[in-house]
């Protein structure tokens, strides 16, 4: 099964997006907790390209392929610099403590609740997929 | 959407999905608190690292004055997202 939309690069567009994706998770059988993994996910990736690609006015697609065994999202953004989310490093949490950061945790969160994360470039359009086993 | 009901002056409830839509209308009723404040989610079902953030900085201001910030009945999920950015640490959590 594939499903595909376009969503505003605009943080009024969440709701939008959980929408589309409790639509194709119902169909999927989606547990609950697998849900709540893939929506944080998509929520962190979407707002990480509406941030670092604030010069854009390009709708950000969101494709969701879904399998027997796993469901991949794409998250499709056109951006002239590449901006890899799977390069960035480690979350260092003492040293995040100990200077009493506040922000900066979405993708260390992706990283942990999905089984596999791709970032893909060319003629200025980023694809992230993320992919996680039911 | 996430609602924010205030039970008494050092107790806040909050209601619903704290996504990045929600963040500025909760950093804007968690500023009015200036005491140590305690937060139920028993009936919050998501939060993201906007979420988070906005939680955080509130803590660090409470903590500035000697206050802070409690947590109590976390549902699994949530707790999940608290586990792995290890701020289950950081602030004080109570059972319900």
């Amino acid at each position: 099964m594939i499903s595909k939309k376009a969503f505003r690069r605009n943080t009024d567009e969440l709701q939008n997006i959980f929408d589309f994706l409790k639509m194709n998770f119902q169909q999927l059988r989606v547990d609950q907790k697998d849900q709540f993994e893939l929506e944080l996910s998509v929520e962190e990736i979407f707002m990480n390209m509406v941030r670092h690609n604030d010069g854009s006015t390009k709708d950000i697609e969101l494709l969701v392929e879904g399998g027997e065994k796993s469901i991949k999202l794409h998250l499709t953004d056109y951006e002239e610099v590449p901006f890899d989310i799977t390069k960035t490093e480690a979350v260092d949490f003492d040293e995040y403590f100990r200077e009493k950061k506040s922000g900066g945790l979405g993708i260390h969160l992706v990283k942990q609740f999905m089984d596999s994360i791709t970032f893909d470039h060319q003629n200025g359009v980023s694809t992230i997929t993320i992919t996680k086993n039911l | 959407m996430l609602t924010i009901e205030q039970i008494n002056d050092h107790e806040l409830k909050f209601i619903g999905r704290f996504d990045a839509s929600q963040e500025k209308m909760a950093a804007d009723e968690l500023s009015k608190m200036s005491s140590t404040v305690t937060i139920d989610m028993e009936q919050l079902n998501y939060i993201s690292s906007m979420g988070l953030s906005v939680l955080v900085n509130t803590y660090k201001r409470l903590h500035e004055t000697g206050n802070t910030l409690r947590l109590k009945n976390i549902n699994s999920h949530v707790r999940d997202v608290f586990k792995y950015t290890r701020l289950d640490q950081i602030f004080e959590i109570i059972e319900g």
